[in-house]
């Protein structure tokens, strides 16, 4: 596998051929599966209340339960609250699922 | 009865894309709509003249090194499209690179000629935000492969079963391994990618294909 030295954007190093800056397809891919399970989950997401979703925000890019009822104003009560009515509403089964969904509907980015 | 070349400029003459035609064989050009152009700022005459050199003044480095690559990436395809990302530097009014997505097909009535459009993340309307997301993504492989270089098959393992959102007892299951030494290479992956999140998880999972759609 022949490898590239490239100089780009302040960043140095060596890419295999295979694994070249610009093939994307793999990531449009991705991107797709989660607009489909962005359809698959309309429903229960249109039942979200505004808060809901601020909290969905915040927990998907990694925000503890104190920090979000700090940056919100609330009592930790209350954010672990809206945590299981998150988890109940949108069938969070892992952690890892409160990201993929606030993706698919893009609340936030990757 | 209108020849192939003349339907070809007809319809991309009008379409709002940069659009070119390039030979299966060896990739050169062998036609570009006005947009590209005046976008790009050559004539087909002086690229095919140009060569090499003209390229590496329109197109960042990075960029240049995928151009061999596309031939390959054109025969995996198999008749499909392919998307891929360039970095360009566009006439006027801005010298800077700027990214572009190109959809590529190879279409059978053109005698396998290679149909590349290029669009601008604002021309794809409600994707646009997706593909500024891909665009992100790109530039975090690139400054994040060296990372990726130096991880264990174990570690990317890891990583895939962490994204599908698998617990720890499932992975120790998966992998034939003990829960503690989940915990244990899940700590030791935390410190080798400085990542301190699911999306951050997530997003190098994604930029490095570690997820099956």
């Amino acid at each position: 596998m022949t490898r590239k030295s490239l100089n780009v954007d302040g960043y140095s190093g060596e890419f295999p051929t295979s694994s070249l800056p610009g093939s994307i397809d793999h990531m449009i891919e991705a991107f797709k599966a989660l607009d489909l399970y962005a359809k698959s989950t309309q429903e229960q997401f249109a039942q979200l209340t505004g808060q809901e979703r601020r909290i969905l925000s915040l927990i998907a890019v990694g925000h503890s339960n104190p920090d979000i009822a700090a940056q919100l104003s609330l009592s930790r009560a209350t954010v672990q609250n809206h945590r299981a009515n998150l988890r109940n509403k949108l069938d969070i089964k892992s952690d890892v699922d409160y990201v993929r969904i606030a993706v698919a509907h893009q609340l936030i980015t990757l | 009865m209108i020849n192939k070349g003349e339907e070809v400029h007809n319809i991309s003459s009008h379409l709002p894309f940069i659009v070119h035609l390039n030979s299966p064989i060896d990739l050169s050009l062998s036609y570009v709509n006005p947009r590209f152009t005046s976008t790009i700022g050559y004539t087909l005459e002086e690229l095919v003249t140009g060569g090499s050199e003209i390229f590496s003044e329109y197109v960042r480095e990075d960029s240049l090194e995928l151009y061999p690559t596309l031939l390959e990436l054109t025969h995996q395809a198999n008749g499909n499209d392919f998307t891929f990302l360039h970095h360009v530097r566009q006439s006027a009014p801005r010298p800077d690179f700027r990214p572009l997505i190109t959809i590529t097909k190879a279409l059978g009535r053109f005698d396998g000629l290679l149909f590349c459009f290029s669009a601008e993340p604002r021309q794809f309307g409600s994707w646009r935000n997706r593909m500024l997301n891909v665009i992100e993504l790109d530039q975090f492989k690139l400054k994040n492969y060296q990372l990726f270089r130096l991880l264990t098959k174990r570690e990317t393992e890891l990583i895939k079963a962490l994204a599908h959102g698998f617990s720890n007892s499932d992975i120790a299951e998966r992998l034939f391994i003990s829960r503690s030494t989940v915990e244990t290479h899940r700590k030791s992956l935390k410190a080798k990618l400085g990542i301190s999140s699911y999306r951050d998880l997530l997003k190098f999972a994604v930029a490095f294909d570690l997820v099956d759609s």
